[in-house]
């Protein structure tokens, strides 16, 4: 630990250090790299040497189970009938321990709230890893409630970590966090029911889809998404991670009337999946790997025109875990190359392993080229990082959000 | 139709009161078949939709008819532990809230004390808790059990913290003490102290008495209300969502899994639990028709 | 003098594990949400509590931010007690009078929805109600009477219908045991002395029912807004007059003189027993309105779900929780001078 991370950490979190730092940064260069597609990605020699000497840092001791992993729906392989993870079978073999894996998240404020009783108090949350998008990550290192990743035990992880996500203000040198997967929100929609392909985000208004239409709950993706919609409409200027609270007004203004006459049905976490799965929602606003790893056949996503919402979902393992060895172990072992080609082939994120593309493109061209995985470069020049707010703003937003939820 | 159940005239012989004597039959009964169909429909859906074999992975639209799902019901990851977890907690909260309620009961109706008042109100206000709050500030207090002093040194730690299966019972023999007080109490008030009286007359004390007269008067209702803790433990979603910590019982499976597939299994489980339950009642019931006849549930 | 005084002690002594099992497990966690009701902050800043903050806009300012969800868990609430009501009082007293061989059969069939998940009978209503299910696909693809896009799932109608369904055995069972009470020597004496059949209040009150019913329904699932709104009085006055006519029928010609005299009386004590059991975890249910519901069907359960889950704004949440709580035991206590019962309770549930 460096006087430099001491001072980030304590750092009093506003608004504008926020934004210069973790969200905006590596975004232009991650999606470039990520746009390549299956391309030739550096080796990351230079930059996959920590910094810092892993001497320096403690001992995680004997890798001991069961391993509790809390991750979110439909986000790890699974088998052909679906009962048990190639995955988490092959970690258990290696480790000789048993892994508690559960889709426990559906969304980050509901999961925060399960664990920040205990974190805030000192205590053990009971998870060896959980699994939270950025904004979530950054409140949640912030606060010091995770514990050190050993550089020594994640040689793998320190080594192939793409390279875009590395630096972020929150977490400069990794010693935290680890990116479980990336990925977009757009427009999900069944094309049978809607009758024809879908495009943008506007097409969610066409008074033919009233009453069919769901968005996700929380400000950061949908306010960010139709914002984004409103933006190339000239109604507000600036690109999400910019927005300021009176663009979040115009954006809660513009959705107001189609919740009150029943256009938009209902705002969800990832259960929109259940919706598609019963019909009752023929459009929404998706996360992009969920419809083709958990939809149906018909089930579409598009990364819309106005342009589409790039996160990344990060691994962190919460202070006073009981079997933090063995949670660096699962973080280097799905940082091994050929168990995260594997995954992402399945889950239809991007992934954050270096060399991922290229172990897919050897057996699977078609996958290769799948711009779920691998954005292309007009898609990926339109992707926006969400905003990352302070507390205080996100007060503000959080009751926008649930103005219009209607809770 | 005889006039003692009947609660309506007798009829004459006009037009107008055969269509009368017509309705008067028959409406009530289609009424009644009508209304209970109503009822049963969820659950026939439930077991139909176990015999299906989806083509996604929701099995909301029947697909064909399959009997895979019931060859292999626990071939889910974490399905069967959740199981075993929510017959333990539902079997063990019963057993406590039972116990802890029928005392309760049996002090409200016999004796009057000062307070009493008190307690019958007192009673009511878990039941009128919205489920969401018992469950949160649950919560609240098992983690500071493990920080806050004096709980921290009092309490042993383990008990309330870390969250597990004792702070899941812990939470449903709370939730379930009023309803079993309150199911209770009904069949109490409704029997006869007479008898009570004359077994005392008989010379029995009332450790006797209670043994040999007022427990098999009330075990109806005590079975009663066991069954209902029993349900509503197994069926809990919220409080125990917020209680169990690394923990899964059945239905916080469920919720966890629907989001991003629903199984057969889930129809399967669900459908083997009301089956379990049926039998589970007509025992009851075969014991309540030996042991309760004798009460009759008179005007008080 | 001993012995008297230890036995004043028994009902004390009989109470006590239970209710230090509620002191421990209830009231002192609803102590810390009461402090945290006065309480300002999240639980990501941090709270201040009293003594050095005692924050009643928590309360002032929840009831008028959030009025709409109180009328709807108001509404919601009561329109499904009313509903759970009109069909759980036949039922009951099928059951009771006329049950015969078939009683305990026709008991365990109303209980027999608590022997699934709720959560699997909500998921059941999707089906029934949903886009692909049996019902829209009589009414929109046979009938035509519904256009492409009209949903159920996302209507009050359906909130107000899982309410109803999840509680209508709360209702039926308290019913059920204070109608089977009522003495059927004093209905007899009743017939005897020459109480007949009530047509005329009978076809009103059921032609009024009726008519409420069906008018209910339409509103209910917004279905006015989809014919256009030319239309829609022409339709509600249609549905109002078949509500009438049926109601009016079946009033007149199954309610008598001695069950408005004598049965219904005496089972008051059930009505209010069974309707306060039906309406408590009516109005608090959040998962009806997320499950079957949309954003202008939220209810007080909601908000308070979300205050606590979604935005850790535990003052706000618990305010509104203790709002709740106090609503349903003044409307408790009310109801209970208005049917001049003492049994505050619910003795006969």
């Amino acid at each position: 630990m460096t006087d430099l991370d001491e001072r980030i950490l304590a750092r009093p979190l506003t608004r504008r250090v926020f934004l210069q730092g973790s969200t905006m940064a590596g975004v232009a260069t991650f999606l470039a790299a990520c746009g390549g597609g299956a391309s030739p990605s550096p080796t990351g020699a230079e930059s996959a040497a920590p910094s810092d000497g892993a001497s320096a840092e403690p001992t995680s001791g004997p890798i001991e189970g069961p391993l509790n992993f809390a991750n979110w729906p439909a986000y790890i392989d699974l088998t052909e009938d679906e009962t048990s993870s190639p995955t988490l079978e092959d970690f258990k073999a290696k480790y000789g321990i048993e892994v508690n894996y559960q889709e426990e998240i559906e969304a980050n404020e509901d999961f925060y709230a399960t664990i920040a009783p205990q974190l805030s108090a000192g205590l053990d949350s009971g998870w060896d890893i959980i699994v939270l998008t950025d904004y979530m990550a950054a409140r949640v290192v912030r606060a010091g409630w995770v514990e050190e990743i050993s550089a020594a035990a994640t040689p793998n992880a320190q080594a192939n970590v793409r390279d875009e996500l590395r630096g972020l203000d929150w977490d400069p040198d990794m010693k935290f966090h680890f990116p479980w997967q990336s990925g977009a929100t757009g427009v999900g929609y069944n094309v049978v029911s809607t009758g024809r392909d879908l495009t943008k985000v506007e097409d969610l208004f066409d008074p033919a889809f009233a009453g069919k239409v769901t968005l996700l709950s929380g400000y950061p993706d949908t306010f960010s998404l139709v914002g984004l919609m409103l933006k190339a409409k000239g109604e507000i200027a600036n690109v999400p991670a910019e927005m300021t609270l009176e663009d979040a007004q115009v954006v809660h203004d513009f959705l107001k009337p189609y919740v009150d006459d029943g256009h938009i049905r209902a705002f969800t976490g990832n259960e929109y999946l259940q919706d598609f799965g019963s019909g009752d929602t023929w459009v929404a606003f998706v996360w992009s790997g969920d419809l083709a790893s958990s939809g149906g056949e018909d089930d579409r996503f598009v990364f819309p025109d106005e342009g589409s919402i790039i996160w990344t979902d990060n691994m962190l393992i919460p202070k006073g875990a009981k079997h933090k060895a063995a949670a660096e172990a699962m973080i280097d072992f799905v940082y091994d190359v050929p168990n995260a080609a594997r995954l992402a082939a399945w889950i239809y994120y991007i992934s954050p392993v270096k060399g991922a593309g290229e172990e897919i493109a050897k057996t699977d061209e078609e996958l290769a080229a799948n711009p779920l995985l691998f954005p292309p470069a007009d898609v990926a020049a339109k992707m926006y990082p969400q905003m990352a707010l302070a507390d205080e703003d996100d007060i503000a937003w959080a009751d926008l959000a649930a103005d219009l939820e209607g809770a | 139709m005889t006039a003692a159940g009947s609660n309506v005239a007798v009829v004459g012989p006009t037009a107008g009161r055969r269509v009368g004597a017509f309705a008067e039959r028959w409406l009530l009964k289609l009424f009644t078949v009508a209304a209970i169909g109503y009822l049963l429909v969820p659950i026939l859906v439930m077991i139909v939709f176990s015999f299906n074999k989806p083509e996604g992975k929701f099995n909301f639209v029947w697909a064909e008819f399959s009997l895979d799902a019931w060859a292999a019901p626990l071939n889910r990851p974490g399905l069967s532990d959740a199981l075993w977890t929510s017959i333990l907690v539902a079997i063990v909260g019963t057993f406590f809230a039972t116990i802890l309620g029928t005392l309760i009961a049996l002090a409200l109706v016999r004796y009057r004390f000062r307070g009493r008042n008190a307690t019958n109100l007192f009673i009511f206000v878990p039941m009128a808790t919205p489920e969401i709050v018992l469950g949160a500030s649950l919560l609240t207090i098992f983690v500071s059990t493990a920080t806050l002093e004096p709980f921290k040194s009092i309490i042993p730690s383990g008990i309330f913290y870390p969250l597990g299966l004792p702070t899941i019972i812990i939470a449903h023999v709370m939730f379930n003490i009023s309803y079993v007080v309150v199911t209770v109490k009904a069949r109490i008030q409704g029997f006869d102290r007479h008898l009570e009286e004359a077994a005392m007359d008989l010379g029995a004390n009332e450790w006797t008495t209670f043994w040999k007269i007022t427990f098999p008067l009330i075990r109806p209702g005590i079975v009663a209300a066991a069954l209902l803790a029993f349900s509503l433990s197994i069926d809990d979603f919220i409080v125990t969502n917020f209680t169990s910590g690394l923990v899964n019982t059945f239905p916080v499976w469920v919720w966890g899994t629907i989001r991003n597939n629903l199984p057969p299994q889930v129809h399967v489980i669900g459908t083997a639990i009301f089956l379990i339950a049926v039998g589970g009642v007509a025992i009851a019931t075969w014991l309540q028709s030996r042991g309760g006849r004798t009460v009759a549930m008179r005007p008080r | 003098m001993a012995l008297l005084r230890s036995r004043r002690a028994i009902p004390y002594l009989l109470m006590a594990p239970g209710l230090l099992w509620l002191l421990l497990f209830f009231v002192i966690p609803n102590v810390q949400m009461l402090v945290f009701s006065l309480s300002e902050g999240t639980l990501r800043t941090g709270f201040t509590t009293p003594p050095d903050v005692w924050d009643i806009e928590n309360y002032t300012g929840s009831i008028s931010k959030f009025s709409g969800n109180f009328s709807n868990s108001i509404v919601y609430g009561g329109l499904a007690t009313i509903l759970c009501f009109l069909i759980g009082y036949p039922l009951a007293y099928a059951i009771a009078f006329k049950g015969g061989r078939w009683k305990n059969l026709l008991l365990f069939l109303v209980i027999a929805p608590f022997f699934t998940s709720f959560l699997i009978r909500t998921i059941s209503w999707k089906i029934i109600l949903g886009n692909d299910g049996p019902v829209l696909a009589i009414a929109r693809d046979v009938l035509h009477l519904v256009p492409a896009n009209f949903s159920i799932i996302g209507s009050p109608l359906a909130v107000v219908g899982g309410l109803t369904y999840q509680f209508l055995p709360f209702m039926v069972l308290p019913l059920y045991v204070s109608i089977e009470k009522v003495d059927r020597r004093l209905i007899e004496a009743a017939q005897d002395l020459y109480a007949g059949p009530w047509r005329r209040g009978g076809m009103i009150a059921g032609a009024l029912f009726g008519a409420f019913a069906l008018i209910a329904l339409q509103v209910g699932l917004g279905y006015g807004a989809f014919i256009g709104e030319d239309a829609a009085p022409a339709a509600v006055a249609a549905a109002a007059l078949v509500g009438a006519l049926v109601g009016g029928l079946v009033g007149a010609f199954l309610i008598s003189q001695s069950f408005i005299r004598v049965t219904f009386p005496l089972s008051l004590p059930g009505v209010f027993a069974a309707s306060i059991l039906t309406f408590i975890p009516a109005i608090g249910d959040y998962v009806n309105p997320q499950l079957l519901g949309s954003p202008k069907t939220q209810m007080v359960g909601n908000v308070i779900q979300g205050r606590f889950l979604d935005q850790n704004d535990y003052p706000i949440a618990a305010a509104l929780a203790f709002l709740l709580m106090a609503g349903i035991l003044l409307a408790i206590f009310l109801y209970a001078k208005l049917l001049g019962t003492e049994e505050l309770t619910g003795g006969t549930a």
